[in-house]
């Protein structure tokens, strides 16, 4: 049963325009604090995480939120897969992940590097 | 604290210097190798991310990390490095075994990446002393008149001697026992020293003596004489509750010779006489070892035969629920037969979800997953017994970067 749910506005550093529902949004503790203390207009401004980092950011905090709370087993293989990408995108969904102070996906990134650092030594 | 920035910045010195590991990560640091290196993971990120991430890193690989160049090495010291890592996810326990009867060097065993590392520990002199580990921090007392005590993180080497504990010197048996307040980084020894009453062989003196790292003292809060029974070397601390095992001095059925008992170090108040605690054991033990698994009792113990207790035919692992003894696992035959000879008595100790088990007689080291209920052995020691009657031991540890002692 789908509520009327707030729709929030981001807007990446390249000036691209994501609208996300506010469930999803407060996943980042930075844009949760940012709205409830009305540090923000209509959008809110990312300046620190392009367009294509931003769509990824939104994918995995929208399979977190939507996702039963009791499928850790399909959690846990779409996170494995998710990080499964070239180490520089990695880098930016970590940068990211800091910066929109996201933990879940903080510490999956961080893990992610963590693996590969160990793996090349 | 004063001179806690000096002791940070010396640390991972230190550490490198103690924990020879083997297979550096600094040979992959050299310009011209394939792009795929460390330097090239360093140079996109800022140093508050890096930070992060080497904090996920197994301890041994923090500890090669803080080799690998100037700007590592830097991070990997850091005292906000280190304060990040109270909040990482403990770490697997470690198996410290001396690989020699007069010295206190060996392999520690670490599980996560399946590799012995060469340590050298400080304060203790030989293995036979008394050996009792918390959170990182493990604590030595030495084997004759039981009054040097030290309290040391084997991973970065740096140590504290407690003053003497109060009591008889030269007791016929101690228990040693310590606990670390994981917030604020005390804690508690306890020793547990037993002397036979002059003259009657059924009367034990029996004194319990905590020591309180905040305070630096000792107390003694009690001070029994048990008649048939008498204290010994096996004792743990968890949840402020500090168990130990007691040993039947009159005849006695076999399932008797063994029984536990408790005393509450964070209750204090008078508790009344210690055999009104007393927890019987299972089954006829030839031995009990105790080790507190996330604060909860756990016994490896010798099973004995019914008709000859003290001829060994298996190894189980209890967990008590509060008097009941909860029957866990036992160690598969093949297990036991793998090690060759079992005597009577052999070394266990555990922490976390691990369980270690040696036999005294070789350097194979049994490992018992509490989580998954799985036996397994640890990878091959890098030691090998030399003459007949060389004897193995050792202990297990969290390891731990940021505390200390």
């Amino acid at each position: 049963m789908a509520s009327e749910s707030k729709m929030i506005m981001l807007r990446s550093s390249n000036n691209e325009v994501f609208e996300v529902e506010e469930a999803l949004a407060f996943e980042s503790q930075t844009i949760k604090h940012m709205i409830e203390h009305d540090c923000a207009d209509t959008v809110i401004p990312l300046p620190k995480v392009s367009s294509n980092i931003l769509a990824k950011v939104i994918e995995y905090c929208k399979k977190h939120v939507t996702s039963p709370k009791d499928d850790n087993n399909e959690l846990e293989s779409f996170d494995a897969e998710f990080v499964n990408i070239d180490k520089n995108v990695l880098f930016g969904l970590m940068s990211a992940a800091n910066y929109l102070n996201i933990k879940s996906f903080l510490d999956l990134t961080s893990q992610a590097l963590a693996d590969i650092i160990e793996e090349k030594c | 604290m004063e001179g806690e920035t000096s002791w940070v910045s010396h640390s991972v010195d230190s550490i490198v210097r103690n924990v020879r590991v083997f297979d550096s990560y600094s040979e992959l640091s050299d310009e011209g190798n394939n792009e795929n290196t460390t330097v090239s993971v360093d140079s996109i990120l800022p140093d508050d991310l890096l930070e992060l991430i080497l904090a996920y890193l197994p301890v041994a690989s923090i500890i090669r990390a803080g080799c690998v160049c100037k700007r590592w090495n830097e991070i990997v010291g850091s005292r906000r490095f280190l304060w990040n890592l109270t909040h990482a996810l403990p770490q697997k326990p470690w198996y410290f075994m001396f690989t020699s009867s007069d010295e206190p060097i060996g392999y520690a065993f670490d599980p996560l990446l399946r590799k012995w590392y060469s340590i050298t520990l400080p304060c203790v002199e030989t293995s036979s002393w008394s050996v009792a580990s918390s959170y990182g921090l493990v604590c030595f007392m030495d084997d004759d008149s039981r009054s040097e005590l030290y309290v040391c993180n084997p991973v970065s080497s740096y140590y504290r001697r407690l003053e003497e504990p109060p009591g008889l010197k030269f007791p016929d048996y101690s228990a040693l026992a310590i606990s670390v307040k994981k917030e604020s980084h005390c804690y508690n020894v306890s020793v547990v020293k037993s002397t036979q009453v002059q003259g009657d062989f059924f009367q034990w003196e029996l004194s319990i003596h905590i020591y309180e790292s905040e305070t630096m003292t000792w107390e003694t809060p009690l001070v029994e004489v048990l008649t048939g029974w008498r204290g010994g070397d096996e004792g743990v601390i968890c949840n402020g509750v500090l168990y130990f095992l007691i040993y039947s001095t009159g005849g006695g059925m076999p399932e008797d010779r063994h029984g536990l008992v408790t005393y509450n170090i964070s209750g204090r108040l008078s508790q009344g006489p210690l055999l009104r605690g007393f927890v019987p054991m299972p089954c006829p033990l030839t031995c009990g070892r105790l080790m507190n698994l996330k604060e909860k009792l756990v016994m490896v113990g010798g099973i004995g035969k019914q008709d000859r207790p003290g001829i060994i035919k298996g190894i189980g692992i209890w967990l008590l629920n509060g008097k009941v003894w909860q029957e866990i696992s036992r160690m598969p035959h093949k297990f036991f037969q793998g090690f060759g000879e079992f005597d009577d008595v052999f070394a266990s100790s555990g922490t976390g979800d691990l369980i270690y088990i040696q036999s005294y007689g070789s350097p194979a080291l049994l490992v018992f997953d509490f989580n998954q209920k799985q036996w397994k052995w640890s990878s091959k020691c890098p030691v090998t017994k030399r003459f007949p009657l060389q004897l193995f031991t050792g202990f297990s540890f969290e390891p731990r970067l940021e505390i200390f002692p």
